[in-house]
């Protein structure tokens, strides 16, 4: 994991799926992006220059899509990122004792990781969850119906 | 009253459609009524029409699933009951404009779902429904996850997101994705539900279709209900109803006010409930209903909404850049009772502008709750403030 080049897999994973579709190189930007931050937690610089010159996208580019998207990340994370959902039906079932009771039990605010690098905790918005708020996401995994004890009792589960 | 929860053999539409020419199966979507079930209300035969006259090597069916708007859930229940039924409808749709290949962009937020989705997909392979359909015909469909951000869902930013192109680049139109979407190929861009009810139009028959809802909205929509109500989740309404019949359906009279088509819709104050129905040509959504209840703030509601559009925005024009970030603060301001009569005019004043000036979708609906709930709202929440000050 401290190499400083994607893994031949990956490239090799690419490489499959541009001969299986036959279309653009820059089309492949999206599928390589989840591929790498799945193998590695974010995407790393290295990772960036290379899919620039695998997609033929200027590395500017490929800069400016992956921080507009709110799951990929240019920076390594906690072991585990937890997103809690801000938005309003959350909002209104309760989303703030959630927040509150989590950087009470953890120490770090909305945005941080946990100094034991266990937890990235941040916001996103509305996850399709409005009629189970608050909802949040573990690692891809959605948790509905939140209250202060039970958000806690589910991330003792994550180490 | 049903039509998405009707009987249904899953591969019934499509023999159907296989039967007839794609002009016959443009005609029968047509006659149906179909409209968009993803919030614009375009007429579906209209689009598939559009997609297969224009000129292209080769074209693209997408199926947008990536349901970002606040309170709407409808197509999560819908990938996970019914993907077989999609697939169908994407793959009619492809026979319908000559189409070899599809894709499923599905939020981020929804990766739990992939395998249902991919299973499906390789089911559908096995049976026939996706692959060789008939001779000279073709399709197959592939999943793109979404990583998170709302304004994908607007159908060029999906086009861009799929593309590997930064967000905005292809936001001026036209062209529309129908005759220069994908690869710069006429593609047709649909919503999970559109696709489902094509399918199932195609099998039933567009009269069967017809006989639900009004004359200019046909048929059914999926509703997702929130907020402050006894039983929320996702209901299938007949177009027409009024907000008052869809409360007491859902536990929720009472309501102080109810938010139609997301943090994008309008606020519908409770004076109204009775005389406004959910329909294209008078309160349209894309399927959500957030409603709240007596002792709610309205203007707690708009500030989470301009937070909202505010983290959303992808930046690229101005208008919506910077409108979205006065609108947050004049709400900011009345809250904390700084604001005065002239702030707000100000900002509605700003709202006019970034309707029309905003480069898509996203930026031209701000005004949308803006206006409406301020408009209903507003006034109270400046006496408020005046009484406090
Ligand atoms: C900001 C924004 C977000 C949108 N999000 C979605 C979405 O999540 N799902 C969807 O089907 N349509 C969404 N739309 C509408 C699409 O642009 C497009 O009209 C729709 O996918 C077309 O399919 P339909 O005709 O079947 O409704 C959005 C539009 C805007 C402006
Ligand atoms: S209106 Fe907003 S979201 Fe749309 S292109 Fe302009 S800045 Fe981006
Ligand atoms: S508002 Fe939180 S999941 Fe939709």
């Amino acid at each position: 994991m401290s190499t400083n080049e994607l893994t031949r897999q990956i490239k090799e994973e690419i490489e499959e799926l541009s001969r299986k579709r036959n279309l653009p190189r820059h089309t492949l930007l999206m599928n390589s992006l989840h591929r790498i931050q799945e193998e590695y937690g974010y995407i790393p610089d290295f990772a960036m220059q290379e899919l620039s010159e695998i997609t033929g996208i200027a590395p500017a580019e490929v800069n400016a899509y992956v921080s507009f998207y709110h799951f990929f990340s240019t920076e390594p994370t906690g072991r585990h990122k937890v997103w809690f959902c801000r938005t309003i039906s959350c909002h209104l079932a309760g989303k703030d004792q959630i927040v509150k009771a989590v950087q009470d039990r953890f120490g770090v605010k909305m945005g941080q990781t946990t100094p034991d690098g266990r937890f990235t905790f941040a916001f996103t918005n509305c996850m399709g969850m409005c009629d189970k708020g608050p909802a949040m996401l573990i690692d891809g995994e959605t948790y509905t119906k939140l209250t202060p004890e039970k958000v806690l009792e589910i991330l003792e589960k994550y180490e | 009253m049903s039509v998405i929860y009707s009987d249904y053999n899953v591969g019934a539409g499509l023999s159907k459609a296989l039967e007839m020419t794609p002009e016959q199966v443009i005609e029968t979507i047509k006659e149906s009524g179909l409209r968009g079930r993803g919030g614009a209300g375009f007429p579906t035969g209209m689009k598939w029409e559009f997609a297969r006259r224009a000129e292209g090597d080769e074209r693209f069916i997408i199926c947008n699933a990536d349901e970002g708007e606040p309170g709407t859930f409808k197509d999560r229940e819908l990938l996970r009951d019914m993907t077989p039924v999609l697939l169908e409808g994407m793959a009619i749709a492809a026979w319908a404009v000559g189409a070899r290949r599809g894709f499923i962009y599905l939020r981020g937020e929804y990766r739990y779902l992939l395998p249902v989705v991919n299973g499906a997909i390789e089911e559908a392979r096995r049976a026939g429904r996706l692959g060789s359909l008939k001779d000279g015909f073709e399709f197959d469909v592939e999943v793109t996850l979404g990583a998170g951000a709302y304004v994908c869902g607007e159908e060029m930013a999906l086009i861009e997101s799929l593309e590997g192109v930064r967000s905005g680049e292809y936001r001026n139109r036209p062209p529309y994705p129908v005759e220069k979407g994908f690869i710069n190929m006429p593609t047709v861009v649909n919503n999970v539900e559109t696709l489902i009810k094509a399918a199932k139009i195609m099998a039933h028959g567009s009269g069967w279709f017809r006989q639900y809802g009004t004359e200019k909205s046909t048929g059914t929509k999926l509703i997702s209900v929130s907020g402050d109500v006894a039983q929320p989740g996702v209901y299938e309404i007949p177009f027409g109803m009024t907000i008052h019949e869809l409360l007491k359906m859902v536990g929720g009279l009472g309501a102080k006010a109810v938010q139609v088509g997301g943090a994008s819709g309008i606020c519908i104050p409770s004076e109204e409930f009775s005389t406004r129905t959910i329909a294209f040509e008078d309160v349209p959504t894309g399927g959500s209903v957030i409603v709240f209840g007596p002792g709610r703030d309205m203007m707690e509601v708009l500030e989470n909404f301009m937070e909202f559009f505010c983290d959303e925005s992808c930046g690229y024009c101005t208008p919506c850049r910077e409108g979205n970030v006065v609108l947050l603060e004049t709400v900011r301001k009345i809250r904390s009772g700084q604001a005065t009569r002239n702030d707000v005019d100000l900002a509605l004043g700003l709202c006019s502008t970034m309707r029309l000036a905003s480069k898509c979708g996203l930026g031209q609906s701000v005004p949308n709750p803006f206006e409406s709930i301020m408009g209903h709202f507003g006034d109270e929440a400046l006496a408020r403030a005046g009484e406090r000050r």
